[in-house]
């Protein structure tokens, strides 16, 4: 296996006896677009600030391509940070936000004036070195953050929910050109955002995290397709989330209703977290059904219609391309493979 | 439209206490009691040796008090506004306390301080040491100044340091930057604007005032502002009075457009 180029060992955070990460183990692999996901006050942000060395933590190792830089301050780290508000110098120009890093560093005024427009190129604003800040949109002035910290050629970057103040469609394009960004440069990328959305479109691997531990690390499809509990399941994407009882191996209970399911028993009737995917739900004949309840309400969402079906136990999330008569009583139909069976958690 | 109307007030306000004011003095000024005409007399009166050296001593010592205004109120916005203090508010409010004091009253506690039988001389005493003369010096005067306009040199420079955002410190230490450059390069040139009122509200008093040069100096320093009011008060040369008077703002403002370029330079840059 590949050496990880940076490895977190049992971190721990504490602020004014606020436990706020509680021991963090994770490693991140060269050129990898890593993602901590996690609702608000998960500790994602506070993961990120102690890799970029704006924070300490209380416990716990922080190694960098082998050696512990727990102590080190930020400005002799090999990492650069895209700050959520972007943080730009309000009095400096575009040009010499850029240039700033290699202005430090003393690099010799031509190289920094053919790497700043080369750096303008990959984020496609060329010609803007003498506006000013202010003169530019949010997404200009995101674009200028990264091009700031991508100048300094890190061997990792760190963004702080970078997309967190874009409109949705623009939100979208950037996260192609930041996916791509990366790829192009080889830098591994360390991300933070709620938006989990985001993080399936654009990471090589997940970290989903809550109250300041890690849920659960995967891919993308991993996370989304084999949720580690209910927490992770409710996270990513819809979920029906029922309670349920396992019976024997491969067959769970709920609803009142057994069904044939592709998990072992963990022990015989234990009670667990049954998630079901709204796409997973098949509505069919009220005499085909496996479980019978009636259409409550019908939203339309563009490519499909996403349904509530009443099933007096449940009132069940269901996404389909047809629709159904509202109020008409139907039938729904379950897929083994698509009943995933989680210990339970409190959510 | 509305909001024409409301301006009205203010500007009638501006035109009788402000405006005419200053025609008259100009008309002042530039006539002679008994004379008619325009003269320039009482311009070029002003700049006999006598009085040029009055105008430069008050230019030199409203210099030196904003200069060691700066030297001192800088450092302690800086600190006050960076560092983590317990009690941070209360230092702040020890600084400013003083602006909430009667600024005859603060300036006459001098006195008792510095007099001849004063704190100062009673500890020298104590100790056997010569009395020394603190009060009619140069140096009383500018104690006096700095002690007075000291909070306006500190309050606006808190208020733009304060308002930096850390994230832009953090951002200047994540692009390698250590602490000296973040002074040099982000946090001084973003507090340039709060600079800059500082000097303005610390130099404009310091080179107006004759309470502290009559209290202080003891009415052997005389300075520009001593000087007008002689000629208003005791001597009744309104003519005089009124051109050193013009003569006066025209180096405040000659001083404003100066400081107004920098700001400007400033914003442009913003």
């Amino acid at each position: 296996m590949q050496e990880p180029i940076i490895n977190l060992i049992k971190i721990n955070k504490t602020f004014n006896n606020n436990h706020v990460l509680k021991d963090i183990n994770l490693y991140i692999k060269k050129n990898e677009f890593l993602t901590l996901l996690g609702p608000s006050g998960c500790g994602k942000t506070t993961t990120l600030r102690i890799i970029g060395g704006f924070e300490e933590p209380s416990d716990g190792e922080l190694m960098f391509e082998g050696k512990n830089i727990v102590s080190l301050p930020p400005h002799k780290r090999k990492v650069n940070t895209v700050f959520q508000k972007y943080a730009l110098f309000p009095n400096m120009n575009v040009g010499e936000n850029i240039a700033f890093g290699l202005k430090i560093k003393k690099v010799d005024s031509n190289t920094i004036k053919s790497k700043v427009e080369k750096m303008l190129k990959l984020v496609n604003l060329e010609g803007y070195e003498n506006r000013q800040i202010s003169s530019l949109s949010g997404g200009q002035q995101q674009r200028i953050a990264i091009a700031r910290a991508l100048i300094n050629e890190p061997e990792v970057l760190l963004l702080d929910e970078p997309l967190g103040a874009l409109d949705l469609k623009l939100r979208k394009d950037m996260q192609i050109e930041l996916k791509n960004m990366q790829q192009q440069l080889g830098i591994t990328f360390i991300y933070v955002t709620h938006d989990q959305e985001e993080a399936l479109a654009m990471s090589d691997t997940i970290v989903v995290m809550k109250d300041g531990s890690i849920q659960q690390i995967g891919t993308p499809e991993k996370i989304y397709n084999e949720p580690k509990n209910a927490f992770v399941a409710n996270f990513i994407g819809d979920s029906n989330i029922l309670s349920g009882k396992m019976k024997n191996d491969y067959e769970v209970e709920f609803c009142n209703v057994n069904f044939k399911c592709v998990d072992k028993a963990f022990s015989n009737n234990i009670d667990v977290d049954v998630v079901i995917r709204p796409e997973d739900i098949l509505i069919v004949n009220e005499n085909e059904g496996q479980i019978i309840g009636s259409i409550e309400n019908i939203t339309f969402l563009g490519i499909h219609y996403e349904i509530i079906v009443n099933t007096n136990s449940f009132r069940w999330k269901i996404k389909s391309i047809h629709m159904p008569k509202l109020g008409s009583t139907v039938g729904l139909q379950i897929n083994p493979d698509s009943i995933h069976i989680m210990k339970k958690v409190s959510l | 439209m509305k909001s024409k109307y409301l301006s009205y007030p203010y500007i009638i306000w501006m035109i009788i206490f402000t405006i005419i004011p200053i025609l008259i003095i100009l008309y002042y000024s530039l006539s002679s009691f008994g004379q008619s005409g325009l003269t320039l007399q009482y311009f070029s009166k002003a700049f006999e040796p006598t009085y040029l050296t009055v105008i430069f001593k008050s230019l030199k010592l409203a210099f030196y008090c904003t200069v060691i205004c700066l030297i001192i109120g800088y450092p302690v916005s800086y600190i006050l506004s960076t560092k983590e203090f317990l009690n941070k508010g209360f230092l702040l409010f020890l600084f400013i306390m003083p602006m909430w004091m009667n600024f005859l009253l603060r300036t006459y506690s001098w006195l008792n301080i510095l007099g001849s039988n004063g704190v100062i001389n009673n500890i020298l005493n104590f100790f056997h040491l010569p009395k020394q003369m603190f009060l009619n010096t140069e140096g009383a005067i500018l104690l006096g100044l700095v002690y007075n306009f000291l909070p306006f040199m500190i309050l606006p420079i808190y208020t733009s340091l304060h308002k930096i955002d850390p994230k832009l410190i953090e951002a200047g230490q994540d692009l390698g930057a250590n602490s000296k450059n973040i002074f040099t390069k982000i946090i001084f040139p973003l507090s340039i604007p709060g600079v800059i009122s500082g000097i303005t509200m610390v130099f404009m008093p310091a080179i107006t005032t004759f309470v502290v040069s009559n209290v202080l100096g003891g009415g052997t320093h005389m300075l520009i502002g001593n000087l007008i009011e002689q000629q208003f008060l005791r001597t009744n040369n309104f003519n005089f009075g009124s051109a050193l008077a013009i003569i006066l703002m025209i180096i405040i403002v000659f001083i404003s457009i100066l400081l107004s370029l920098f700001d400007k330079n400033y914003e442009e840059k913003k």
